[in-house]
């Protein structure tokens, strides 16, 4: 379907549609013109003056001096789709009504911030009436016709059938009709219309993403029952044309894709925290500070690489150094997180509103993470560093997608885990013989050249003893996590000038804790040691640790609260 | 670059291999053979690599040289380094390979120290 261009709606003989596709944002949504024999139907008038102001253009254009009614249908009722619906209320052109599912109906005639989602985007929602109620209680309930007289010469017919299972209103309207199929999940009031062979799908496409999942009013199990319904009514291969609330129109097959693609995801999508305020404040907090810990993080990993690379060429494998530095598409890393900081600046001089920013962050992050392959990576670098990449993005991800992770934390004993940790730090590919136990094997021993050189050999500048103590009792925590964040924080403890260093495990303290005792190094009053310890200090929490900082260095105390969800 | 290999037993099962050229993925199965020989037929319990005279060393050469220090530990015996060049000290720091290896500078210095091996 071409944009802003009047079209013949195929299945509808006489039915004309002219898509105005807005570049993809949360701001506002698409708008769709449909047109009558004897009317005019707007589907989701937007959230932007400047979109009406468009609109309205567009149709003095295509009318000229035949002005027609109007009637705006919502897909529902959040604000990036109807906030504009009442400047098209008060028109003196021509008279103009509304259509929404009942229960949005009520939402917008309260101007429901929460339902409308406009909490979100820190923004009123004016009250608006619904002269046209879809989907009504009693609709589902009696299934009887209602005839709606709204002006001299115009009426609205609702017709409302069960068809396979499902409830199906067809809505008669100016000598066309609408076809209604309740789709809620998205939210409890989605809507989708068809219109001939068209289908407007609002934000069922989206419906699972970050930061549009957990929703108020989202529900998952509505949302794999809309999408069930929805692929059905694809697969019977009637639809065309399937118009989204965001982005450009799809050919039926493509949608149906889509459609599966999120079905399965859907599937596969656990319990979800509520999209609120404070969600997103912290998922925008978050972000701020996941793209300094992540351009420090994605630099280290890069310029290790390239060191590693440069030192195989030097040491004639050239094939090696090739696949390192292949292991990281660099450029691609660097372009992201280039766009990161551009949108986190510009957020930050006030020129993206917050959910738009949020949802950016995530966007982009989302591609990071897609285009990190932990495994490669582990071949040449540190498993701690590579680790410690992978969860800045799992975590943030996480943060943006609501998503609980309390199958992280599993009953531990904290000695045991210090001495898991220690046979790791054993495990250094620096430890005499690594190297040449490989000797017997030519690829093996290339291999073990090219991890040696990849890690730093602390273990050889900085002494660690570890002293797991006394086992005690199992605690929840994130053990995997916590190896990713120590051995890093021990790395710098190192380079921070720290000459030794102890590990000790307090297992049968209350509540059992670890004692890292650093000798020679302090921590110094700089913006940027501060900034790493308060990192640190998050990282930690996360894996189940509050820490105090002692004279001597410092105690992780496991804290059974970081079980909980966040 | 070829690689040239002299071979000097010092004293019963104490060689001195002395390297020249370029230790490289064409040239070190030369050396890993003559090493292999050394053991097999040397029964040798100390090897040194004079290795002055090398202008490269590879992946694979250093590979060789563990492989050595490897096999004549299991041996009984060791392995050293004499006379590294800058290029060839360069390429062991890279992978952090050499303080685990007896290395001398000098001839003098490995000529002492072999001078005192008794009962070999």
């Amino acid at each position: 379907m071409e944009n802003g261009i009047w079209q013949p709606i195929p299945g509808m003989p006489g039915a004309f549609a002219c898509p105005y596709v807005r570049r993809p944002d949360v701001l506002s949504a698409n708008s769709y013109w449909i047109e009558f024999h004897g009317g005019r139907v707007l589907i989701d008038p937007g959230a932007l003056p400047a979109q009406t102001d468009n609109l309205r253009r567009m149709l003095r254009a295509r009318e000229g001096n035949r002005t027609l009614p109007l009637l705006i249908c919502a897909t529902h009722g959040h604000l990036d789709h109807v906030r504009e619906t009442p400047a098209w209320l008060g028109d003196a052109d021509r008279p103009v009504w509304f259509a929404a599912q009942a229960r949005g109906a009520r939402a917008l005639a309260a101007g429901d911030l929460r339902q409308t989602a406009a909490d979100l985007y820190g923004l009123d929602m004016p009250h608006m009436p619904t002269h046209v109620p879809l989907l009504t209680e009693e609709d589902e309930r009696s299934g009887a016709p209602r005839r709606m007289r709204l002006g001299a010469n115009v009426e609205a017919l609702v017709r409302t059938e069960r068809r396979e299972g499902a409830i199906r209103q067809t809505l008669e309207w100016s000598g066309g009709a609408i076809e209604v199929l309740p789709c809620p999940g998205h939210s409890p009031d989605h809507v989708c219309y068809r219109v001939g062979d068209l289908l407007f799908v609002g934000d069922l496409l989206n419906a699972n993403r970050p930061l549009v999942a957990g929703v108020h009013g989202w529900n998952l199990q509505e949302l794999r029952q809309s999408l069930a319904d929805v692929i059905r009514v694809l697969e019977t291969g009637t639809i065309r044309w399937c118009c989204p609330g965001h982005g450009h129109p799809l050919p039926a097959e493509k949608t149906l894709d889509l459609l599966r693609r999120q079905r399965d995801q859907a599937d596969r999508t656990g319990e979800i925290e509520e999209l609120d305020v404070d969600r997103l404040f912290r998922t925008v907090e978050g972000a701020l500070e996941l793209i300094d810990e992540a351009e420090e993080t994605f630099a280290a990993l890069a310029g290790r690489l390239l060191y590693v690379a440069d030192r195989l060429d030097l040491l004639d494998e050239p094939k090696l150094a090739q696949r390192c530095r292949e292991t990281l598409d660099m450029d691609a890393t660097d372009a992201l997180l280039d766009a990161f900081r551009e949108r986190c600046q510009a957020y930050s001089a006030g020129d993206v509103p917050r959910v738009a920013f949020a949802i950016e962050a995530a966007r982009i992050v989302e591609k990071l993470r897609a285009g990190f392959a932990p495994e490669p990576l582990r071949a040449f670098l540190p498993a701690a560093l590579v680790g410690q990449a992978q969860r800045l993005l799992l975590d943030f991800m996480g943060l943006a997608q609501g998503v609980r992770n309390p199958e992280e934390f599993v009953p531990t004993d904290v000695a045991a885990l210090v001495a898991e940790i220690a046979a790791v730090w054993q495990a250094s590919p620096h430890r005499d013989g690594s190297i040449a136990d490989a000797a017997d094997d030519p690829d093996r021993f290339a291999a073990e050249l090219a991890r040696r050189i990849g890690h730093p050999p602390l273990a050889r500048r900085v002494p660690v003893r570890f002293d797991p103590g006394p086992g005690g009792p199992l605690v929840p925590l994130a053990a995997a996590r916590f190896g990713d964040v120590l051995l890093p924080f021990l790395e710098w403890l190192g380079l921070a000038g720290a000459h030794a260093l102890d590990v000790e495990g307090h297992a049968g303290d209350m509540p059992p804790a670890l004692a890292i005792r650093t000798a020679g190094w302090t921590p110094d009053d700089s913006a940027r040691t501060r900034a790493k310890l308060r990192s640190f200090a998050r990282r930690f929490a996360l894996a189940g640790f509050e820490w105090t900082v002692e004279s001597n260095g410092f105690r992780l105390a496991c804290t059974a609260a970081a079980a909980r969800p966040r | 670059m070829a690689l040239t290999i002299k071979v000097l037993e010092n004293k019963p099962r104490v060689f001195v291999v002395t390297l020249a050229g370029s230790l490289d993925s064409t040239t070190y199965p030369q050396l890993e053979s003559k090493l292999a020989y050394l053991l097999t037929e040397g029964a040798a319990k100390v090897v040194t690599l004079d290795v002055a005279g090398l202008d490269f060393i590879s992946s694979m050469g250093i590979r060789v040289v563990f492989k050595a220090q490897k096999d004549l530990a299991r041996a009984g015996g060791y392995l050293c380094l004499a006379r590294i060049p800058a290029p060839i000290q360069k390429a062991f720091e890279i992978v952090e390979a050499l303080p685990s290896m007896q290395i001398f500078s000098s001839i003098a210095e490995m000529d002492a120290y072999l001078a005192k091996m008794q009962g070999l």
